[in-house]
């Protein structure tokens, strides 16, 4: 009797779970990610140690990176002189920014002119690439700052330099050996980096565009366009088939695959303007490229 | 189900459908209904992982994560609790372990939400809690498995323990709860186990011996529930301190040892203690005498020397005590 007993309010206590869960009206997405939050976590947590105690000193870090960014851009076009106008005004907000950081590396910004790349990465020791495709979701420098800042700080809390030494572990490359780096493909710089590194360039990019004279909220009105792309971009199941479909296209290439949810990400930029009493820095700055033009034409 | 369902009730649904499907199998002791039913829960594990655990807005914690990851730990533990040693009509599940599967999915299930609903840096406290009652429940319910569970969560948690005392940011020092609060209730958590850690050792000594690896990790709780904490906490000193007060602290820490070695008479502690000591010696004759600054190095000097001197007091009061446990 005790046992039927115990069976009826377990199973009510499952019904009552299914018929909530039922009538929440806001969809859910079948996705890996907390698969790949636990095993990234586990990975980070590991090798945290050896990572300390292993640490390439600054200079090593710097030639390593100039090394894999010129190996990156051999054989690619050369920009036109509109993409050398963008570029330059991105190298002029990344320095600005840049400033900022703690480490004094020789930070360097570069347009990636790919209106289909919505996404930015850094390598270790400066180098920071910005995709034109993450550029036409702009309306603001102060956005253009949060992006920078944040790769930026990917490179200035050793995240890039540490990932690079986890890569190099995995392939069993010396670092020291010239050519050795050829092995280390672009797409591990753009698969983003666990959550918590993620949150951290968030947070501390955020700071750096403040320092840098920008507004706070270029980051949560970035992050809103990014929770709305977002909503749009991720398939909202209804079936077996379609949940499948949904877990492949988490598998391509795009923002969304290497960073946290924005709705996380704009809680946290909201969270630390409150703490930091940035309420009224809202004024924002236009995205406003200068070219100068010959004949109608744009010129460097 | 799947097709039916929203995808955040498929894993409810399933486990809803594998309970009903179990008792029918009790019912009518039917093998291959109760076989059916595992495969269901099982499923609804694993499901757990690509719709419920990132389900929910950020800082929302009575959200859909909860209200139905919970009531399927509730499912699994009640399909366990019916898979008892003394029931006859269950043995083949029992000798395909479907108890223990059962058992660890549901103990699984508690740890992942966990994972996903604290805070990054209190999940160790959160796990350690976690351990305590595992620990309690081993004690209560007589059931080792919950003792394996526990010891292999102590190992986990203290791995993740890597993540707080190296994990933070370079740069951002951190403040006090960071530093100091959430590792030592951690710590705190760990070492409130080993009075279940004892009993639990006691029993096990009257028992069988087991195969001889894990034997020797089983039977000795009690060891797990002091080294992890003990080293987490040395470490977490070594780290989070002032760099000149990190032999004071490690003198405290030891003297403290010492402590609870002879009021439970253990002697690996009691090592414990004398090394650390040992190191604090060491420690001040290399480095501090010569690195610290004055007020530091007299305050190393003071507290370290009551510290040794308590322990001599101890030893000599206690003479008889300690050559027991020698």
């Amino acid at each position: 009797m005790k046992r039927l007993a115990i069976f009826v309010v377990v199973l009510a206590t499952g019904v009552t779970a299914l018929y909530f869960s039922q009538r929440r009206h806001e969809s859910t997405p079948v996705s890996s990610n907390a698969v790949v939050e636990v095993a990234a976590d586990a990975q980070r947590n590991l090798s945290r140690v050896p990572m300390r105690l292993t640490r390439l000193s600054d200079d090593d870090e710097v030639a390593i990176g100039k090394q894999l960014a010129d190996q990156y851009s051999a054989g690619t076009t050369q920009l036109s002189p509109e993409e050398l106008g963008l570029e330059s005004y991105i190298r002029r907000v990344g320095n600005n920014v840049a400033l900022h950081a703690r480490r004094h590396l020789p930070y360097s910004f570069h347009l990636l002119p790919n209106r289909a790349m919505i996404n930015a990465f850094a390598l270790p020791g400066g180098p920071v690439y910005v995709g034109e495709g993450l550029l036409d979701l702009m309306t603001s420098e102060d956005q253009l700052a949060a992006v920078l800042g944040h790769e930026g700080e990917h490179i200035d809390h050793y995240h890039c330099v540490e990932r690079l030494q986890v890569e190099a572990r995995l392939r069993k490359l010396r670092l020291n050996i010239i050519g050795a780096l050829v092995q280390i493909p672009l797409t591990i710089w753009e698969a983003g980096y666990n959550k918590d590194e993620e949150l951290e360039a968030d947070r501390e990019g955020m700071r750096l565009a403040v320092l840098g004279g920008y507004s706070p909220y270029c980051a949560v009105t970035l992050f809103e366009k990014f929770a709305k792309l977002h909503n749009e971009y991720i398939i909202h199941a209804q079936s077996p088939e379609e949940e499948l479909s949904e877990l492949t296209i988490q598998s391509l290439e795009g923002y969304f695959r290497s960073h946290p949810q924005p709705s996380e990400r704009l809680a946290q930029a909201n969270r630390l303007i409150a703490q930091e009493s940035w309420q009224d820095r809202k004024t924002q700055r236009p995205f406003r490229v200068e070219y100068e033009t010959r004949s109608g034409k744009y010129v460097k | 189900m799947w097709y039916e369902l929203q995808p955040l009730s498929v894993a409810v649904g399933w486990a809803v459908f594998g309970l009903v499907l179990f008792e029918y199998g009790l019912l009518r002791n039917t093998r291959q209904f109760r076989f059916q039913a595992y495969v269901a829960l099982a499923a609804a594990f694993g499901r757990i992982f690509f719709a419920n655990l990132t389900a929910g807005n950020p800082g929302e914690f009575w959200g859909p994560r909860m209200y139905t990851v919970l009531p399927l730990t509730l499912i699994f533990f009640f399909v366990y609790a019916q898979l008892g040693p003394d029931e006859a009509s269950i043995r083949d599940d029992r000798r395909l372990h479907f108890d223990d599967l059962l058992g660890y999915v549901g103990t699984g299930s508690i740890v992942a939400l966990l994972s996903f609903q604290f805070a990054n840096d209190w999940l160790v406290t959160a796990w350690a809690v976690v351990v305590f009652v595992l620990f309690g429940v081993a004690l209560l319910l007589k059931r080792s498995m919950f003792l394996h569970q526990g010891i292999l969560l102590i190992v986990g948690t203290s791995a993740r323990v890597m993540h707080n005392l190296f994990g933070a940011s370079y740069f951002s020092g951190g403040d006090w709860t960071g530093g100091y609060f959430v590792l030592g209730s951690a710590v705190a958590v760990m070492l409130a186990c080993l009075p279940f850690a004892f009993r639990l050792r006691d029993r096990l000594k009257a028992q069988a011996p087991m195969n001889r690896l894990m034997g020797a990790v089983v039977r000795h709780p009690e060891q797990f529930m002091f080294f992890a904490p003990v080293l987490l906490f040395t470490l977490m000193l070594a780290l989070k301190m002032r760099a000149g007060m990190v032999t004071v602290a490690w003198g405290i820490e030891g003297a403290l040892i010492m402590l609870l070695a002879l009021a439970v008479s253990e002697r690996s502690y009691r090592l414990t203690g004398l090394t650390l000591l040992l190191v604090c010696v060491g420690r001040i004759m290399v480095r501090d005498a010569w690195g610290l600054a004055p007020r530091d190095r007299y305050i190393t000097f003071i507290i370290l020397g009551a510290a040794l001197l308590l322990v001599s007091l101890l030893y000599s009061k206690y003479r008889d005590a300690i050559r027991q446990f020698l």
